[in-house]
């Protein structure tokens, strides 16, 4: 009742406000964020500027920037940032896929359960950085190796979210089905698995940055090209403003991908508002 | 339905013959929710059981449904013994269990679907029901876009499409404020009195289980037992203005005076 009053309260105040307040109090809402990243910025500028930072350690924002748009105008970025981005996308493809069906197989069947998932769990316990090198040795120098890294980094999340989900299903639900007589494929297919879909989700938007990850780690342990292999020539070549601008556009990358997740989310999964996931 | 009558005297279409139902706990122990219940349902009763929360009521509901396996006795649904679920029976639940990737519509064709009946001859049953539920203006809608009350609707609407002889409701009101309760028992009734489908109603509430039933079955607690099964003998069509009178209040009084000092019961329900 109180956050009831509080809230009409609230309506109350705004609405005696003049348009033009109201306004301007909007956009200063809208605009701290982006004008306390813009003073930080500049801080960076001067900082480096007027104590004389070096270069190789902070370069200032302005001559990242020139190299972000250097990078972008002769191609070089793009060109290597559709290599990895081909990488992470197979991967967290195949992972999908594999997540999902082999979730959904140890969720409905105690056989798979058993058999299958306390290796599955052991080998999430193994760092896939430390498999990475192991994997260049059998999957080659190409994309394949980055692909397979990319997968094993993504599967897991989609693994368990998917279990959680099929397994969340209310008992009702179910009973629902059973009364009448509806068989397991059934019951699957038109309650358990829409049931499911929220958490799914929750992990493919996981797993759409872990796989972007996976395929830089694949291309740190051994590529010629990719962005991963750009980062690590331009650190050898100490040209750090390049790091930065790279990372700016991994960044830049990240973000695209859990908005557009977040879009399909709220389109396939209408009735379930999209929670936001910070880890896996 | 009549396949089963013998010679003149029908079946009952629900027989308990000494029902009895122990769950086994975390703890070892196994615990006795029903006790020899027996009991018999005819063609086209209004049956409420009510008791104490606690009192097997829902397990009962749940053996009829063939959603549980009796430890003793004998359930017959229709003149045969009870083995599973059945299409004779809708049910409705505590919860609506609406599906809400599905349009009312869709919710309420979904006996249709699984039991594979023919979607195009049961579509209109469909559309007439939510009429019947008022809901006819909301079949495009998602469940999360209605209230509590309406989609309890939906759920009897979903319950009754694939046409069952017998509706088992699970204190479908439960949930529902005291207004949504009573507005939602009339048009119970009233539905029943155009299908004239068989119904055993679990309930909690003294009240309700008077309003609609001809015949009350009081329950115990711990273990489950029919203490007293009472006809109500209330002229129909029933409307609100009866639970204030005397006849009515005589009833309420006799149930709460069976029902005793049974725990956990909630007392009074203007």
């Amino acid at each position: 009742m109180s956050i009831d009053g509080q809230a009409a309260a609230g309506e109350l105040v705004a609405a005696r406000r003049p348009f033009a307040t109201r306004f301007w109090v909007r956009l200063a809402d809208r605009l701290t964020s982006p004008v306390f990243a813009l003073l930080l910025i500049l801080y960076w500028e001067f900082h480096v500027r007027f104590f004389q930072v070096e270069a190789l350690l902070l370069p200032p924002p302005s001559r990242i920037a020139l190299s972000f748009w250097n990078g972008i105008a002769d191609g070089l970025f793009l060109k290597h940032l559709a290599i990895t981005v081909f990488r992470a996308l197979s991967g967290f493809a195949i992972a999908t896929v594999l997540g999902v069906a082999l979730g959904a197989l140890i969720a409905q069947f105690r056989f798979v359960e058993r058999t299958v998932y306390p290796w599955v769990v052991a080998l999430q316990t193994v760092p896939k950085i430390a498999i990475a090198p192991l994997i260049l040795v059998w999957c080659g120098y190409g994309s394949l190796s980055k692909i397979v890294t990319a997968t094993l980094v993504a599967f897991f999340p989609v693994l368990v979210n998917t279990i959680i989900g099929l397994r969340g299903c209310e008992q009702g639900k179910l009973d629902l089905m059973r009364s009448l007589k509806a068989g397991r494929w059934l019951t699957f297919r038109m309650v358990a698995l829409p049931n499911a879909l929220p958490f799914i989700f929750a992990g493919l938007s996981v797993a759409a940055v872990f796989s972007i990850l996976g395929a830089l780690v694949g291309e740190f342990v051994g590529s010629k090209d990719g962005i991963g292999f750009l980062i690590l020539d331009a650190n050898y070549q100490l040209n750090i403003p390049r790091v930065f601008a790279l990372l700016i556009l991994l960044g830049a990358y990240g973000i695209g991908c859990h908005l557009l997740l977040h879009l399909a989310h709220r389109k396939l999964v209408f009735w379930n508002e999209p929670k936001d996931v910070t880890s896996a | 339905m009549s396949t089963s009558s013998r010679a003149g005297e029908a079946a009952p279409t629900i027989e308990l013959i000494g029902v009895s139902k122990t769950f086994p706990t975390a703890s070892g122990e196994r615990v006795r929710a029903l006790e020899n219940v027996s009991l018999a349902i005819n063609s086209g009763e209004f049956v409420t059981a009510v008791g104490a929360s606690g009192c097997g009521k829902t397990t009962l509901l749940r053996l009829i449904a063939g959603l549980e396996r009796s430890t003793t006795g004998t359930i017959n649904v229709n003149g045969a013994r009870q083995l599973g679920p059945s299409e004779q029976l809708g049910i409705v639940f505590q919860d609506p269990t609406l599906l809400p990737w599905r349009t009312v519509l869709e919710n309420v064709m979904l006996p249709v679907q699984v039991l594979r009946l023919e979607t195009r001859a049961y579509r209109g049953r469909a559309m007439a029901l939510l009429e019947t539920v008022g809901l006819e203006d909301f079949r495009d809608k998602y469940p999360h876009e209605l209230s509590g009350g309406m989609r309890q609707r939906v759920a009897i609407a979903r319950a009754l499409v694939h046409d069952p002889a017998t509706l088992l409701m699970d204190e479908p009101f439960g949930a529902l404020d005291a207004l949504t309760r009573d507005q939602l028992n009339l048009d119970l009734l009233q539905l029943w009195s155009a299908t004239r489908k068989t119904v055993l109603l679990i309930t909690h509430s003294i009240t309700e289980s008077v309003f609609l039933a001809d015949r009350v079955v009081v329950m115990s607690p711990r273990p489950g037992r029919v203490v007293e099964e009472i006809a109500v003998d209330l002229p129909r069509p029933r409307h609100l203005e009866l639970i204030n009178s005397e006849a009515f209040g005589k009833y309420v009084r006799r149930i709460r005076q069976r029902l005793g000092g049974a725990p956990g019961l909630a007392r009074s329900r203007a």
